[in-house]
């Protein structure tokens, strides 16, 4: 026996010695001989669960043609960019389904009357919701995908090795069991805390009910534009961009800085000059303090493309540039089964 | 990689990565594989080639925080695909599952400090895998040197090259180092020319300027004022456009005012 054969423990039953038949992921057996049951300590064991790719290559690129063209991305992109790659792609995702429950006492405060009293009333909540939470199970990477929600139509197939690239599985499952109870719990002490301005007290609960490792279908488009190489993933079921990267457009840019400057410049004069004309009246000092705070929200908001409009990022992307659309939440509450009560 | 045979019936037995169980394809066997003290090789192929990693590299340099010649002035003088070994360990500590990666080579290369193992298809290293050309990093570290101050019971262990681009280029006399991850085209690096937020702020603050005298004096003294908030546009815009302004790489053929 070579070294290499060691480490083979050939599967018998434990009652009658027969060989048994058993799958990854599997943890309970049974004997086809004596019809005994035996439960399997493997390390691993997670089920797993893939999913059917619905969209085909021309209809990613569509997507991502169309992409293109929003936002304030380089004017020519749509002419000029070439595709240089599109592969379909399997990523996995840790998936724990559990309900979520929360008990959180607090306040609400309330301005009354015609003195604009403060006002303190006492509310209680109750959380008990079901929550998908996912993470991805290796390291993101540039591919900006952390999350997913699978969308109703979406179609499992048995997990098995096709032709479609399947990235492994490199992150420590307890580890995100750990970390997907931690944040449905969270999200449920958040979701009654929702309406209190202030929280004095909460407890929380998960019971979960499914752990599974999901292959999930994208599409990895990569693109070339003046010789530099961007790109943009495309969901395998949806169809919609989830992440990527694009050029800028400098147009669009010194635009904002532009309008950014001159507004807010303009809007903190105007406020500034009320108040000195109407001599520190009630209604100067709103408008001022009100110009005060668009002028720095606008200010804020055009700079920020102005500064980083040179690279439009979508998705959990890393590095400096220009965020457009939103990051996948991790967590999801599932609406129809709910059973929350508020006080 | 050592070559598996089921041990009812002899035949070779295919053990994919990640796996705990493998059924034999011949007599139907099914087989636990224990890992526990085995050395495993997996290696991530590159799904990213030389020309995607140069422009990749590119749009890094065109980025908004580095410096603003960098994507015309930066020079390529050394560009290597190499596969970079790093070891995992999957250990049970205190009854959980916990994945530890430690460099299977001493390097001061950008991002492989962080021993992240980047996302990508493992495949079994052997004699039949294919490099593309790549230079196979050969381990100078063993694996015993880490085995003792390990916690808790292995699970499995196991040596994974992964891909990268190893690159270095000079910008204005100083030499730089970049690695690009093959297997998802992410940017590592240590040090970089970068951009100064300074040209940005002075733009914004003068057309801010303008406006906030219009915005004053158009109420206080004369509506005519106003015009400054206009004035205050324009003067961002046309400022502003020569900030983000880029300047042509020499080679696309454009002349440069």
């Amino acid at each position: 026996m070579s070294e290499a054969q060691k480490i083979l423990v050939s599967m018998t039953c434990p009652s009658c010695g027969g060989q048994v038949q058993c799958e990854e992921g599997e943890d309970l057996v049974l004997c086809k001989f004596c019809e005994s049951v035996f439960a399997l300590t493997t390390d691993e064991g997670a089920n797993k669960v893939m999913y059917k790719m619905t969209i085909d290559k021309d209809k990613a690129l569509a997507k991502v043609r169309d992409w293109w063209k929003g936002g304030p991305k380089a004017q020519d992109l749509a002419q000029t960019a070439q595709v240089t790659e599109a592969y379909p792609m399997y990523l996995p995702f840790w998936r724990l389904i559990a309900r979520g429950k929360a008990c959180v006492c607090g306040i609400e405060e309330e301005r009354r009357g015609k003195d604009n009293q403060k006002v303190e009333i006492p509310r209680e909540a109750l959380i008990n919701r079901q929550y998908i939470y996912s993470e991805i199970a290796c390291e993101t990477g540039d591919l900006g995908i952390q999350s997913i929600v699978i969308p109703e139509r979406a179609e499992a197939i048995s997990y098995d090795d096709q032709e479609i690239v399947t990235f492994g599985v490199t992150s420590s499952r307890d580890s995100a069991y750990e970390e997907g109870g931690r944040a449905i719990r969270q999200t449920a002490v958040e979701d009654g805390g929702a309406r209190m301005d202030k929280v004095y007290f909460s407890k929380s609960f998960f019971f979960p009910k499914a752990f599974t490792l999901v292959y999930y279908p994208f599409w990895i488009i990569r693109y070339s534009y003046e010789g530099r190489t961007y790109f943009a993933t495309v969901d395998g079921i949806t169809a919609h961009v989830v992440s990527g990267r694009a050029p800028g457009n400098a147009g669009s840019q010194s635009t904002a800085a532009g309008i950014g400057g001159a507004l807010s410049g303009g809007l903190a004069g105007l406020g500034i000059g009320l108040a000195i004309v109407t001599e520190g009246t009630d209604v100067g000092i709103g408008v001022l303090v009100v110009g005060i705070v668009a002028a720095i929200a606008l200010l804020g908001y055009f700079y920020n493309r102005f500064r980083y409009g040179d690279e439009i990022l979508i998705g959990a992307v890393n590095g400096k540039g220009l965020k457009s659309g939103r990051t996948q939440n991790k967590v999801q509450p599932v609406y129809n089964e709910t059973y929350d009560y508020f006080k | 990689m050592p070559d598996f045979q089921c041990p009812k019936c002899g035949a070779s037995l295919q053990v994919k990565p990640g796996t705990q169980m493998a059924t034999c394809s011949f007599c139907g066997t099914v087989t636990y594989i224990d890992r526990r003290s085995a050395l495993f090789f997996y290696l991530l192929p590159f799904s990213i080639d030389e020309n995607a990693a140069k422009g990749i590299f590119k749009r890094w340099t065109a980025g908004p925080a580095q410096a603003k010649d960098l994507e015309s002035s930066a020079n390529i003088t050394q560009f290597a695909k190499e596969f970079f070994p790093v070891f995992r360990f999957r250990r049970t500590v205190n009854g959980k599952e916990t994945v530890f990666a430690k460099p299977a080579k001493g390097t001061l290369l950008p991002g492989m400090q962080d021993l992240i193992i980047p996302p990508g298809n493992i495949e079994i290293y052997d004699a039949n895998v294919s490099t593309k050309g790549a230079d196979v990093i050969q381990p100078d570290i063993a694996i015993d040197s880490y085995l003792p101050e390990l916690t808790g019971t292995p699970i499995d262990q196991a040596l994974v090259y992964f891909p990268i681009y190893e690159i270095t280029y000079t910008y204005k006399g100083a030499a730089y180092q970049a690695v690009i991850d093959g297997s998802s085209g992410a940017v590592y690096t240590t040090s970089s020319p970068t951009r100064s937020s300074g040209a940005y702020i002075a733009v914004m603050g003068l057309a801010f300027t303008l406006g906030l005298l219009g915005g004053i004096l158009g109420i206080m003294v004369n509506p005519i004022f106003f015009v400054l908030v206009i004035a205050g546009f324009f003067a961002g815009k046309l400022l502003a456009a020569r900030v983000v302004e880029r300047q042509k790489p020499a080679d696309a053929g454009v002349k440069s005012e």
